[in-house]
C-alpha cells in the first residue's frame, strides 16, 4: 500500500462524535506534518441519521478527499454495512465490538478488504472510563495508535477542545483517548502495513473553506460582516464574530437576510469594507438589494455557500446550482461580478480580489462557494497567515469641492466616491435612476448615458481578473492571471498552448477532483487538460475561447442537473459540449470524472 | 459640472435663492437645504416634518457632512434629498437595517432613518422590533399619513377601520397598528408622537429624540392632502391633544395606558428609558470602530490565529 497517500472514512450515528473524531485526526495529521483533505456529511437534523467524515492523508499537497477507503472506522454495525462497499481491496477495518465474543465469520462474511480490528470502544468508555459518551475518544486513541501517530498531539488537541467546553469534560475524554491507545498497545497485534510516514516540519494549518473565506476577508480589510444563520455558511459568521471585534470590526447578526445585506450596504456606504455570507435561500432574499448596489454603486461582497436546492432542498449537502441566480438573479440590469474559488487556499485568496473589485468598481461581487468546499478541510502552510499582507482598513477623510458629483460620467465608468464624514462631499444616493449629482432623473438621454456608464466599469475586468486555473499533466498547474495588457496577451497565448484531445471545463470546488482525474487520464495516455475560470462573470473570453478551440472534445463538469455553466458557454460559443452532471448532494469523486474522460476519449 | 440640464429639477439653486434664516449658534437654516426641491403635493404634511427636522439639526449644531439620513421608498422617503447631508434613499422597507449599517460603519455620524407607515409598518415591520431592542443611537421618524400616497391611495397598516381606499372600496375591515404602542413594547428607549401641523412642538420632540442616547422613535401624524379624504388637517386638528403634564415618561405602564386611547391622539413624549447603547457596548468589547478616522486600527494577531488553526 502506498502509505504516502491514503484515505480514511469514519462513520457512525449522528451524536456519536464522528465529526469531532475526524476533525481531531486531521489536526493530529497536520501537526505531524502530513497534508490532509477531508470532507464530511451529516444529516440535516441535530440527532439521528448517519454522520461520515472522509480524510485523505499524504506527504504532498492533496486537493480532494479521494475515492476508495484504505481505512474504515465504524462506530457501529450499521456504519460498517453502509460504507463497506467503498473499501479498497486491502483496506483495513477498525470497528467497535467485543473481540472475545464476536462471530467474525458471520459478522464480516461480506467484507472484501484486508485486516479487521475489533476494538471494544463502547465498553472501554463505559467500564474503564466511566463515561459512555467518550467512546469516540477511545476510537481516536485506537486509530491514532494503530496508524503510528505519536501520542502527544492527540492528547493536547483533546485537552484543548474539551477545555473550551468545560473543565469537567477534559478528564474523561483525555482518559478515553489514553485508554484507546493503551488497548492497542497491549492487546492488538498490527496485521497491516499502513503506518504514517515520519515527516519533519513546523506542522500545517487546518482550515475549512468557510474558515478560509472568513480569514481571507479579514486579511482583505473587511471590517463589517452582517449575516443570518444558515447551513452551510454559518461558520463564516461564527469565526468573524470572534475575530472582527479583535481588530475593531463588527459582526452584526441581523434579523433576516434582507436586513443582512441592507446593513452591509449601509456600512459599506459609510466607508467600511463590508460583506455578508449566506446560502441559496438567502441569496434569493438578497437579490432585490443586489440591484440597489448596482444602481447606487455601493461596493458589496456577498458569499453564497451553495447547498442542494431549491427551497430547503438538501441543506447539508453540496451543489453548484446558484450560478445563473448569481449571474442574472434580480430585476433590471446592473453590473456585477461572480467569482468562484477552486480550493480552500483559493477561498482565502479570492476574498482579496472580491473586495478589491467591489471597492474599485463599486459593484456587488458574489463569491460562489459550496457546502463541499465550505465544510471540506485542508492543510495549508503557516506562511499563509504569517506572510500574506493585510489590507489597510483606514479610509482617511478627503475634501470635495462644490462641483463634486457622486455619479460623474467618466471614461472608465468609475465615479469619485465621497464617504459620510468627508467635508464637502454631501450627496444623495438613490435606487431611482439619477443625475450625476444623485438627484432622481427620468431624462431619457441621462438614463441611456447612466446605464452605459455603469456597464463600462466591467469593460476591462476580464483582462485584470480573468485568470484561469489550468491543469495539464501530472503536476502542471498554473494560475494564469493578468494585470496588464502585455500579461493579458501572454495569458491568451498560454491558453492557446493547451491543445489536445479532451478539454475539461469546470468551476469552483470540483477543481480538486478534476485535476486528479486529468492527471490519471494523462497516465493512461489520454491527452487531457482542464481549466477553471476564477471570475465566472463577466465572461472570460480571453482564455476560454482558445481552450475550447484547441480541443477536440470539451467536457463541462458541474454539480447540477441543468448544466448551468455549460449553457453559459453555449451562449458564447457555437458548440455542443459533453456534460458530466451530478446532483445527489455529494461532490464528484476523481474516478467518476476519469470514467467520463475515458468514455469521451474512446469516441473521439 | 453636472450633466443635469439647467432647467432640470434642480441642483444648487434651492439654497442660493432663499432669504437668510438665522438659527442655532450662528447658523442659517439654508445650510440644511439639500440640492433638490421637495416634490410633495402643495399642503402635504411632510413639509412640516422637513421644516422641523432642519430646524432641529440647525439648533443642535449638527454638521451636514456628519449627518446621514436614510430612508426607504414612499412619499416621505424622498426626504433625504431635501436635506443637506449624506442621503441614502434605499430599498422599500429597509431604512432601519440600512441606517444601522451606516451607524456601525461610522459611529461618529448622526444617523436619522425616516419613512412612511407603509414602508416601516408593512413591508419593513420585521426590522422595527430588532432596531428598537438593540438600542443603537439613531432616530427613526415614522411619518404616518395612514395611506399609500406614492402609489395613489391604497390601504396602509395604519388606515383606520371603515375607511374607504382604492384597495378597500367598501371600507377597511381590519384594525390598524398602533406604532407608538409597538415601539414601547419592542423596547425603544425614547418614544414620542408629534403632529406635522405643529412644527415648533415637533421640532422640540425631534431635538429630544436626537439628543437621546439610544434608539429614539417619533411617530409624526402627517395628513395626506391628496388621498386622505376626510382625514386631513381638519380631521386631526381637534384630535391631537398635548400629553398630560403629570405623565411620567419613565412609567412604561402609564405610557401604554395613554397610548391605548386611540380616539385621542396625544402628542409628546410617551416613554423614555436609560439603557446601555448598542455601539458603545460593542466598542467596550473592542469592536465597532467603523471607518477609522485616526488610523490606529488594532492589528490582526497572526500568531494567535496560527495557534488556533493548528
Amino acid at each position: 500500500m502506498d502509505v504516502t497517500d491514503f484515505v480514511m472514512g469514519i462513520s457512525g450515528d449522528a451524536g456519536e462524535g464522528v465529526i469531532l473524531t475526524g476533525d481531531l485526526i486531521t489536526q493530529v495529521a497536520a501537526r505531524s506534518n502530513l497534508h490532509i483533505s477531508s470532507t464530511q456529511t451529516f444529516p440535516a437534523e441535530i440527532r439521528g441519521g448517519q454522520s461520515y467524515v472522509q480524510i485523505r492523508l499524504g506527504i504532498d499537497s492533496i486537493f480532494n478527499p479521494g475515492d476508495r477507503l484504505d481505512v474504515l472506522v465504524a462506530f457501529n454495525r450499521l456504519a460498517y454495512h453502509r460504507y463497506k462497499p467503498t473499501i479498497a481491496s486491502d483496506g483495513i477495518l477498525i470497528i467497535d465490538g467485543d473481540p472475545e465474543t464476536i462471530d467474525m465469520a458471520s459478522t464480516f462474511g461480506d467484507w472484501r478488504g484486508g485486516p479487521i480490528y475489533v476494538i471494544p470502544m463502547g465498553e472501554i468508555a463505559a467500564k474503564d472510563v466511566g463515561v459512555k459518551r467518550a467512546k469516540n475518544m477511545v476510537g481516536l486513541g485506537a486509530v491514532t495508535a494503530l496508524l503510528g501517530f505519536a501520542p502527544e498531539h492527540g492528547e493536547e488537541l483533546v485537552h484543548r477542545f474539551f477545555a473550551k467546553r468545560g473543565e469537567a469534560l477534559v478528564e474523561p475524554n483525555v482518559a478515553g483517548y489514553r485508554a484507546g491507545r493503551e488497548y492497542v498497545a497491549k492487546k492488538v497485534t498490527k496485521r497491516d502495513h499502513l503506518t504514517i510516514p515520519k515527516v519533519s516540519g513546523e506542522g500545517y494549518l487546518v482550515l475549512s473553506g468557510n474558515d478560509a473565506i472568513a480569514l481571507g476577508a479579514l486579511y482583505a480589510g473587511c471590517r463589517f460582516f452582517s449575516g443570518y444563520p444558515i447551513t452551510p455558511a454559518s461558520e463564516i459568521m461564527q469565526l468573524l464574530a470572534e475575530e472582527l471585534p479583535r481588530v475593531g470590526g463588527t459582526m452584526y447578526q441581523a434579523e433576516d437576510e434582507i436586513a443582512s445585506i441592507a446593513a452591509a450596504q449601509g456600512a459599506s456606504y459609510a466607508g467600511v469594507r463590508a460583506m455578508t455570507a449566506t446560502s441559496g435561500p438567502g441569496l434569493s432574499l438578497m437579490s432585490e438589494l443586489l440591484g440597489l448596489s448596482g444602481i447606487a454603486e455601493i461596493p458589496m461582497v456577498v458569499v453564497d455557500v451553495q447547498r442542494g436546492g431549491p427551497s430547503t432542498g438538501l441543506p447539508t449537502k453540496t451543489e453548484q446550482s446558484d450560478l445563473l441566480s448569481a449571474m442574472y438573479g434580480g430585476h433590471g440590469e446592473f453590473p456585477r461580478v461572480v467569482m468562484a474559488p477552486i480550493s480552500i487556499r483559493d477561498c482565502f485568496q479570492v476574498m482579496r480580489s472580491a473586495f478589491e473589485v467591489a471597492e474599485i468598481y463599486q459593484v456587488p461581487v458574489i463569491v460562489l462557494s459550496e457546502q463541499g468546499l465550505g465544510h471540506r478541510r485542508a492543510t495549508l502552510p503557516k506562511a499563509l497567515l504569517k506572510q500574506t499582507p493585510i489590507e489597510k482598513v483606514t479610509r482617511p477623510q478627503r475634501s470635495w469641492g462644490p462641483t463634486y458629483n457622486r455619479f460623474e460620467i467618466t471614461e472608465s465608468g468609475i465615479s469619485p466616491r465621497a464617504m459620510p464624514g468627508d467635508p464637502g462631499g454631501t450627496h444623495l444616493i438613490t435606487g431611482l435612476e439619477h443625475w450625476d449629482f444623485g438627484g432622481p432623473a427620468h431624462n431619457l438621454e441621462n438614463r441611456t448615458e447612466m446605464v452605459q456608464k455603469r456597464f463600462r466599469k466591467l469593460r476591462n475586468l476580464d483582462r485584470r481578473y480573468g485568470g484561469v486555473f489550468a491543469f495539464k499533466g501530472e503536476d502542471a498547474t498554473q494560475h494564469l492571471h493578468a494585470t496588464t495588457d502585455e500579461e493579458a496577451g501572454r495569458l491568451s497565448a498560454a491558453a492557446e498552448s493547451f491543445r489536445g484531445q479532451i478539454g475539461v471545463i469546470g468551476w469552483g470546488a470540483t477543481a480538486g477532483v478534476v485535476r486528479e482525474a486529468v492527471a490519471r487520464a494523462e497516465k493512461r495516455g489520454i491527452d487531457t487538460a482542464a481549466i477553471f475560470p476564477r471570475m465566472i462573470f463577466p465572461h472570460n473570453d480571453l482564455t476560454i475561447r482558445p481552450f475550447i478551440q484547441g480541443h477536440q472534445k470539451i467536457i463541462v463538469v458541474e454539480e447540477n442537473f441543468t448544466g448551468q455553466y455549460a449553457r453559459v458557454l453555449m451562449h458564447y460559443y457555437d458548440f455542443e459540449p459533453e456534460r458530466l452532471n451530478k446532483y445527489d448532494g455529494l461532490p464528484f469523486k476523481p474516478e467518476e470524472v476519469l470514467r467520463k474522460i475515458e468514455e469521451v476519449a474512446s469516441h473521439v | 459640472m453636472s450633466n443635469a440640464p439647467e432647467a432640470a429639477p434642480t441642483k444648487d439653486d434651492a439654497a442660493a435663492a432663499a432669504p437668510s434664516q438665522p438659527c442655532g449658534r450662528g447658523r442659517d437654516l439654508n445650510q440644511y437645504k439639500g440640492r433638490l426641491k421637495p416634490i410633495w403635493c402643495t399642503g402635504c404634511g411632510i413639509f412640516g416634518v422637513l421644516n422641523a427636522l432642519m430646524r432641529s439639526l440647525c439648533e443642535l449644531d449638527i454638521d451636514p457632512e456628519n449627518l446621514a439620513v436614510v430612508s426607504g421608498i414612499g412619499c416621505s422617503s424622498r426626504l433625504p434629498g431635501f436635506v443637506k447631508c449624506y442621503g441614502y434613499h434605499g430599498a422599500h422597507g429597509r431604512a432601519l437595517p440600512t441606517a444601522i449599517g451606516v451607524k456601525l460603519g461610522n459611529p461618529r455620524l448622526t444617523v436619522i432613518a425616516a419613512g412612511g407607515d407603509g414602508d416601516g409598518l408593512s413591508i419593513g415591520i420585521g426590522h422595527f422590533p430588532h432596531a428598537a431592542r438593540r438600542n443603537l443611537d439613531l432616530t427613526y421618524i415614522l411619518i404616518d399619513n395612514r395611506i399609500y400616497g406614492l402609489t395613489k391611495g391604497q390601504t396602509s397598516p395604519t388606515t383606520v377601520e371603515g375607511y374607504e381606499t382604492k384597495t378597500s372600496p367598501t371600507g377597511v375591515i381590519e384594525p390598524p397598528l398602533n406604532p407608538v404602542e409597538l415601539a414601547i413594547v419592542y423596547g425603544a428607549t425614547f418614544v414620542a408622537r408629534g403632529y406635522s401641523a405643529k412644527v415648533k412642538d415637533l421640532q422640540n420632540l425631534i431635538m429630544e429624540a436626537i439628543r437621546h442616547k439610544g434608539f429614539s422613535f417619533v411617530q409624526v401624524i402627517s395628513p395626506c392632502v391628496t388621498f386622505g379624504k376626510g382625514s386631513g388637517f381638519d380631521y386631526f386638528g381637534p384630535r391631537i391633544k398635548p400629553m398630560p403634564e403629570d405623565h411620567d415618561a419613565g412609567d412604561r405602564h402609564a405610557a401604554l395606558h395613554l397610548v391605548s386611547d386611540t380616539d385621542t391622539l396625544l402628542a409628546g413624549i410617551f416613554y423614555r428609558q436609560d439603557r446601555p447603547e448598542y455601539v458603545a457596548r460593542l466598542q467596550a468589547r473592542g469592536g465597532a470602530r467603523g471607518r477609522e478616522l485616526d488610523a490606529s486600527d488594532p492589528k490582526i494577531d497572526t500568531e494567535s490565529l496560527i495557534t488556533r488553526f493548528s
